[in-house]
């Protein structure tokens, strides 16, 4: 029979390792379980375990000249300089109008609106061609452009879309190379929409092609 | 702390591994509000352990920045094969190290300054304030190696394996260095401990 106060050597040099982690809980419940057992039969387990107990609560305060905020405010200074904001690509559009300027286009707008008038069909043939370039997908039901229209370089093309959903118009051609737009649009909305478009969606220009009423 | 900058980026917290991993994530994207958080958050601790190690403020000070420049550039490199608080201790040892210029020199530690006139305290904050300079005094008569594996385990609640991970060598060494640095503190701190009771 083994006598209680004989541990064997290997289980008491194991629970000296412990000790550490038995006074602060950090210990797993076997290991807890392990230490405890063999605590009921060391007195010198015990004794350390009381001394064990003390350094652990015994830890020399931080010196109160320590300042984080200002350590910190250091530290921001050595990490290096945050880089430049990524700037989103420009559109083509915009990238045209910075380098060609607008003057140009107000110059060139009584011009276009005159070969505009031109392109509109009047009394053609049903199913000839009309002399503007046709979209890839022409729609089966013949387009005729009512409305020209240039966007200005504070246009939302959002407020676009949305303008011309809910009115019931289309565009059927463009950009032109003068950036110009033809839409059709229903001759009951056309007022509605040319001035939607100009107040909403900050169209440069947004013009009937109907001829004018004598 | 933690806990509010997750709440406030994902909606919900997590424990608090995982919130300072989400925050070393942000760090090596180049936030700077989540490297500010890391910092106020770990700042204390790396403080406490230092200070077992170098005795100015001072550079206290300056070596927990030079941990968290480190902490910012590597940020990315951090692959949670360890907890983030043993990534951090152990750049902060390396960088206290480097501060020691690899050797460890004694300091005579002022306790007069670091605790003040103790004449005028309390009896019993006067008490714990001499238990304080003789656990400092007795801790620094260790070689630095035993005095690091004395206080990463009674004082900052890690297991050995942590503390071999931290301080980057094998878990017998650590053993090994907690066996001795025992032995010479029970003989250091034998006549005081008493006086604890």
């Amino acid at each position: 029979m083994t006598p209680r106060d004989v541990t064997p050597a290997g289980s008491h040099d194991e629970v000296q390792l412990l000790l550490p982690g038995y006074v602060t809980r950090r210990l797993t419940d076997e290991q807890n379980a392990f230490v405890q057992a063999h605590l009921r039969h060391c007195g010198t387990c015990r004794a350390d375990l009381h001394w064990d107990a003390r350094l652990a609560g015994a830890e020399p305060p931080v010196p109160e000249q320590l300042d984080a905020e200002r350590a910190l405010h250091k530290m921001m200074g050595r990490l290096p300089p945050a880089p430049p904001a990524v700037q989103p690509p420009v559109p083509l559009r915009a990238r045209l109008r910075d380098a060609l300027g607008w003057a140009p286009w107000a110059l060139a707008l009584p011009a276009m609106l005159a070969v505009l008038v031109l392109l509109r069909p009047s009394g053609r043939p049903a199913g000839e061609a009309a002399d503007y370039r046709a979209l890839a997908n022409a729609p089966a039901v013949p387009t005729h452009p009512t409305v020209v229209v240039v966007f200005g370089p504070d246009t939302r093309m959002r407020a676009v879309d949305d303008i011309l959903r809910a009115n019931g118009a289309r565009i059927i051609d463009g950009p032109s190379e003068t950036g110009a737009y033809l839409l059709q649009v229903a001759p009951a909305r056309q007022d509605a929409v040319i001035a939607a478009l100009k107040s909403q969606a900050h169209a440069q220009l947004a013009e009937s092609l109907a001829p004018a009423r004598p | 702390m933690i806990e509010q900058w997750q709440a406030g980026r994902t909606g919900r917290t997590g424990t608090p591994e995982q919130g300072e991993v989400q925050l070393l994530e942000s760090i090596a994207q180049g936030d700077r509000a989540a490297f500010q958080v890391l910092y106020r958050a770990y700042f204390q601790r790396p403080a406490r352990f230092l200070d077992r190690m170098v005795r100015s403020p001072t550079l206290i000070e300056e070596i927990i920045n030079d941990t968290l420049l480190v902490v910012w550039q590597k940020a990315d490199r951090f692959d949670a094969s360890c907890k983030v608080s043993t990534w951090i201790f152990a750049i902060a040892y390396r960088q206290g190290l480097k501060a020691l210029g690899g050797v460890d020199v004694p300091v005579e530690s002022d306790a007069d300054a670091l605790f003040g006139d103790v004449r005028s305290e309390p009896e019993h904050a006067l008490l714990r304030l001499q238990r304080h300079q003789e656990v400092e005094r007795a801790l620094h008569e260790l070689p630095i190696e035993q005095r690091v594996v004395v206080c990463l385990s009674y004082y900052h609640d890690m297991g050995y394996q942590e503390i071999a991970e931290t301080m980057g060598c094998p878990l017998g060494t650590v053993k090994t260095r907690m066996f001795h640095a025992r032995q010479r503190l029970r003989a250091l701190l034998s006549d005081q401990m008493e006086e604890l009771s």
